[in-house]
């Protein structure tokens, strides 16, 4: 080891990890522990759990180290990606001042997750780094009158603007919230609405709703049937789509314009003109009706991918090509070993965007298949509702809207960048 | 091949002689390649292009060519029965029977969430984006959020939406009580209005409480895609225009309207026919928040013309004979809608767009 | 209207851009700010215009003190390196968009328009929008832009560097045309001192953010303040050698160039390839090569392990590969090889 740093750097990693494993299995363990109560129970049961010798322990002691735990997991996880990012600078030396300060912040974050360790190494390394990287004094000439002036209204203004974002943001982010809330509430705690409930305390946060949702409607089955399709459907896609991105953008062949642009046409037909007849070539022709096959077959290719793989196969220079050509390599080679590689990224929006599609998909599922094959979605939609009273378990319902969207927000914060590449389809959604 | 084989090595050991003037050297490929390689090739190669070409291009044929001729004709078809695909000839009755009043209703109320959703979204859309775009701090934290509707299950934000406008449980009325409480309340009394809990989407809710409420979750949920698509162009927007209009004392508005908004007009025609197509075919918002029947349960009806289309096959009714031909025909109406709207926009915007 | 700039600094986070610059740019002249890419002409340029604000230091225009002044009420007209030329506006439109701000009524505001269009002569463009201009046209356009509010500064950023050579030449005659004929005071931002030097009132020589050296054109082309000004202007550029001065001789090698006053010491050598004169009192050198274009011609040999460029009148060279040549005392520039200054008697 060179330097000081990055073992500091390596400690702070492993003891986060550590951490974040830790209450993952703690979260685990006592989640298998929960007993989900009967069916049609109205009133809360105060249950009670015996577990590694403590006796008659309270659901709400469970629920504080439940909630415990995910407030750790929230915490640690974006600190331990933030450290492993920086675990490089630290190493090459090639750190700013700046990274002491953010290093100093996140020890401080450290402490709310319990994790003393790391919030004295992060602390430690933050001051080294300070040490190291004294401030640059740069003096400003304060200029006198009119300067106010102008600094008071620009500062005004920047504040309006905030606020405005602000509030923005929090409209966007007040359905997500409120989401989380009723899916973690008891049922006296929901249907207690006289007061505004803007939050919970950890003991009243109840992590058995998930369970209860997964297991009562069956809702693991349909999660279970969505990765299916969204997996299998992937595949398909990407791999059609690069063998036609591939020849449309590479091969020359008489009728590769007539084709493309045929294919371009369609991209302009609502596909609810061609639902009615697939619902019958799936259910008369192939009589696939109620199985994976009317999920997945149809949707193992798409006409905006290869569109949009073509786009990105094209800006290859042609040079390339047509150089490996002299040097003997096969086209299967080239696409393997040169344009696959360079069209990464956009292979990887469209593997998002792909399976997002089929996380969201809803009426063609609602159409070809029955309650055993339904996707996430209708199940969200249809199996929460009593169909003798008409009620809907609200809180069910919100614990089974969190499990299947919480996943995506993740995946949306780490492939952003990827998501937003591929925006441009053609605006269309669900 | 034999020829070409000799061509080659001949080529090669020239290449290797010329090493040292690799330009000449890509000059000759290129040349080499155009004249003949490509030439001979062309012909070989229409069954290679095929073959690759051939898992999508069956898939489409089956999935997305077929059909559209298929339910082009389908919805000619008289009595056609699904199940042995007989049929008694053609007639025009589909089209008829489509168009009852139901569908009319379902017409307006297509049209009103694509008039009044779309061009409000938008320009709150084209305002957001502006300002996130003059902001450096926190604005990839500002991106983030407002993007986050674009990746999330329809249906699953439209049940917590439901739930936000719930008579009793809802967060809105809880928000509208403690406001009609407080001062403002008692200053909206004064004009008479009286803030307090409404009947959003339950049995006693109105068309207008109703709409509103679908309106109010059909924008939320397209705001995403426009701010993005519009902070991208905006970002594209050379800075020097605007210190060009800065020299020249330019106030903030006529910066809005003469320079920003002209620059970005490409974009914005791009956001809204995309918006006005994806509108017309607005169908799991509603199913989100007021289920499959696209009625409350005080039936006001809010089904959308999609709703149509679908009603003819779901629940087993695409079994029973010349329902399918009805669907057809509903879904070619949808069809002509969009395409003639889509043409009208294209023109308009021929007119409007700049450069 | 004079721009005096008083210690004049601007710091981006890392960068120093502009170091401590104090000049003046006298009423009336054309003055060219001169620099290699990335030597901070344009954010001078961009800080008095108001644009940038100065970290520190004063900009007056005249007796006014303006550094806190916003762009608008300074009174000038900027042209952008890429003209900046709204898309989506005409010709017309352009250059009335500035008088609209300043709510002239919409009469005047056509009149002036008209006059500008006239004086940089594009009357016939005025419907056209600027994609459908050729690069001088917009350039005009600009130009015109930037007048038609009869700024007191007309500030001009790299504003031939995206035309090709022939429309440089072209154009750069008529930015002087157009200066002579409004008297306005223009800063013209270059890189290339060939154009800085055929048009400027007076240059401004930059490096690293700092003012190397001022004065006419020709001035400053004889008498370089340091290396890096001599060897920045002249085109084929300055020939330099390491030599020294010994016992009041200055001396290349074994090759004695003349005589000096100065004390001994090692010198870099700088000596234009015009200044060399073929004369039968020189020192011999053998020609490596030769290229005549026309009257002139220029003659590579090597002095001193020096690959040397000198420019000759065609007739005095004979086609022997051997030539004598001398240079005079004046013409020959020297530099202190630690700091670069230059030495003066
Ligand atoms: N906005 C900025 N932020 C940081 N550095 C800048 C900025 N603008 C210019 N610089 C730096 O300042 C120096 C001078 O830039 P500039 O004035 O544009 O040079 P030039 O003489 O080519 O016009 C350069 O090193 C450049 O990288
Ligand atoms: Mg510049």
């Amino acid at each position: 080891m060179k330097n000081k740093l990055t073992i500091y750097s390596i400690i702070t990693i492993f003891s986060e990890l550590v951490w974040i494993i830790g209450s993952l299995l703690t979260f685990y363990y006592f989640y298998r522990l929960l007993d989900v109560p009967e069916e049609d129970q109205i009133f809360d049961v105060i249950r009670s759990y015996d577990f590694l010798g403590f006796k008659n322990v309270p659901e709400t002691t469970l629920n504080i180290i439940m909630s415990t735990c995910v407030l750790i997991l929230l915490i640690s996880t974006p600190l331990l990606v933030m450290n492993y990012k920086n675990h490089h600078t630290l190493k090459n030396e090639t750190y700013e001042r700046e990274t002491g300060i953010y290093l100093i912040i996140a020890g401080i974050l450290s402490i709310f997750s319990l994790n003393i360790f790391a919030t004295v190494v992060c602390i430690l390394t933050g001051i080294t780094i300070m040490i190291k990287k004294p401030r640059v004094k740069i003096k400003f000439v304060e200029t006198e009158f009119e300067k106010k002036d102008i600094k008071i209204k620009s500062f005004v203004n920047t504040l309006l603007l905030f606020f405005f974002l602000s509030i923005v943001a929090i409209i966007v982010i007040v359905p997500f919230y409120w989401m989380i809330l009723t899916s973690l509430m008891s049922k006296s705690n929901f249907s207690d609405y006289t007061d505004m409930n803007l939050y919970l305390p950890f003991s009243d946060m109840y992590w058995i709703n998930f369970k209860e949702a997964l297991t009562k409607a069956d809702f693991g089955l349909y999660i279970k049937n969505t990765l299916i399709v969204a997996f299998t459907t992937t595949i398909g896609t990407v791999f059609t789509t690069i063998l036609a991105a591939f020849a449309f953008s590479r091969l020359e062949f008489k009728g590769r314009e007539m084709i493309f642009t045929t294919l371009l046409m369609t991209m302009m037909v609502p596909g609810e003109l061609y639902v009615i007849t697939n619902f019958v070539t799936i259910s008369n022709t192939f009589h696939w009706y109620n199985t994976f096959e009317a999920l997945i077959v149809p949707f193992i290719t798409d006409v905006f991918y290869i569109f949009f793989l073509r786009q990105t196969f094209k800006q290859i220079p042609d040079s390339l090509y047509k150089a490996a050509k002299v040097d003997g390599c096969s086209d299967l080679k080239f696409l393997m070993r040169v344009m696959i590689p360079i069209a990464m990224p956009t292979l990887i929006t469209i593997t998002i965007l792909n399976a997002l599609g089929t996380w969201n998909a809803y009426v063609w599922p609602r159409l070809v298949t029955e309650s055993d094959h339904y996707l996430v979605s209708i199940a969200l939609r249809t199996s929460f509702t009593n169909s003798a009273t008409q009620m809907t378990d609200y809180r069910l319902q919100m614990a089974a809207a969190t499990i299947i969207t919480v996943p995506i927000l993740i995946v949306f914060l780490f492939a952003r960048k990827y998501i937003m590449r591929g925006v441009g389809r053609s605006g269309t959604k669900g | 091949m034999n020829k070409f084989s000799t061509f080659k090595t001949k080529f090669n050991d020239l290449r290797w002689r010329m090493r040292n003037y690799k330009n000449d050297v890509k000059s000759l490929i290129t040349n080499f390649f155009d004249k003949i390689y490509i030439g001979r090739i062309f012909k070989l190669n229409f069954f290679k292009g095929m073959l690759y070409l051939s898992p999508a291009l069956i898939l489409i044929l089956i999935f997305t060519l077929y059909p559209i001729i298929n339910s082009l004709l389908m919805a000619f078809y008289e009595n056609y029965t699904p199940v042995d695909g007989m049929i008694d000839g053609f007639t025009l009755d589909n089209f008829k029977s489509v168009l009852k009043p139901g569908f009319l209703v379902a017409i307006k109320n297509t049209a009103l969430i694509v008039f009044v959703s779309v061009p409000i979204s938008v320009i709150i859309s084209l305002f957001i984006s502006v300002m996130l775009n003059s902001v450096k701090f926190l604005k990839s934290f500002f991106q983030t959020i407002f993007f986050l509707p674009y990746v999330t299950n329809t249906i699953a934000i439209g049940l917590v939406f439901s739930l936000m406008f719930d008579f009793d449980y809802g967060l809105i009325n809880s928000i509208l009580e403690f406001v009609g409480n407080t001062f403002v309340g008692d200053f909206f009394d004064l004009f008479g209005v009286t803030i307090s809990p409404l009947h959003w989407k339950d049995s006693q809710a109105t068309y207008a409480t109703a709409m509103t409420t679908l309106l109010i979750y059909t924008i939320w949920g397209s705001l995403a895609f426009k701010i993005m698509v519009f902070t991208a162009g905006l970002q594209n927007i050379d800075k020097q225009y605007y210190d060009a209009a800065k020299v020249d004392g330019t106030s903030k508005w006529r910066i809005f309207t003469k320079i920003t908004v002209p620059l970005l007009s490409p974009m914005i025609a791009y956001i809204t026919i995309t918006s006005f197509i994806g509108a017309f075919k607005s169908y799991t918002t509603v199913v989100a928040l007021f289920g499959e029947t696209g009625r409350t349960a005080g039936s006001v009806d809010l089904r959308t013309i999609v709703f149509y289309i679908y009603g003819y096959i779901m629940n087993g009714n695409a079994l029973n004979p010349g329902e399918l031909s009805r669907g057809a025909a509903a879904s070619l109406m949808l069809f002509g809608i969009i395409l003639v709207f889509t043409v009208i926009q294209m023109y308009v915007n021929k007119k409007r767009v700049h450069y | 209207m004079e721009v005096r700039l008083e210690g004049l600094t601007k710091q981006f986070t890392e960068t120093i851009a502009v170091d401590n610059v104090s000049v003046t740019f006298e009423s009336g002249k054309l003055i060219g700010l001169l620099g290699p890419s990335g030597c901070g002409k344009s954010t001078t340029l961009f800080m008095i215009s108001g644009l940038l604000k100065p970290t520190k230091g004063k900009i007056y225009f005249g007796n006014d003190d303006v550094t806190n002044l916003a762009p608008e009420k300074r009174g000038i007209g900027l042209v952008f390196q890429n003209y900046a030329l709204y898309p989506h506006m005409t010709v017309q439109q352009n250059i009335m968009f500035p008088l609209e701000n300043l709510k002239l009524s919409r009469q005047e505001a056509l009149e002036r328009t008209k006059e500008m269009a006239t004086l940089v002569g594009i009357n016939e463009l005025l419907d056209r929008k600027p994609a459908q201009l050729s690069g001088g046209q917009q350039q005009r356009v600009a130009i015109a832009r930037a007048l038609v509010k009869k700024p007191r500064v007309l500030l001009l950023d790299e504003p031939l560097s995206n035309l090709d050579a022939r429309l440089r030449l072209q154009t750069r005659e008529e930015i002087r045309r157009i200066q002579r004929e409004t008297g306005i005071t223009t800063i013209f931002v270059t890189h290339d001192q060939e154009e800085a030097m055929s048009i400027s009132d007076k240059i401004i020589v930059m490096s690293k953010g700092l003012v190397q050296q001022e004065g006419i054109p020709q001035v400053v082309y004889n008498k370089p303040i340091n290396l890096f000004v001599s060897k920045f202007l002249g085109n084929p550029p300055i020939n330099t050698f390491d030599g020294k001065i010994s016992n009041g001789k200055i001396i290349i090698g074994d090759i004695e160039l003349g005589k000096t006053n100065c004390n001994d010491q090692n010198v870099v050598i700088g000596i234009r390839p015009e200044d060399f004169k073929v004369a039968e009192d020189g020192f011999e050198v053998s020609i490596t090569d030769l290229s005549r274009i026309g009257r002139d011609t220029t003659v590579y040999f090597n002095l001193n392990g020096i690959e040397t460029r000198a420019l000759i009148n065609s007739e005095e060279v004979s086609t022997v590969n051997k030539i004598k040549l001398k240079v005079k005392r004046e013409k020959i520039h020297l530099f202190n090889p630690e700091a670069g200054d230059c030495i003066n008697e």
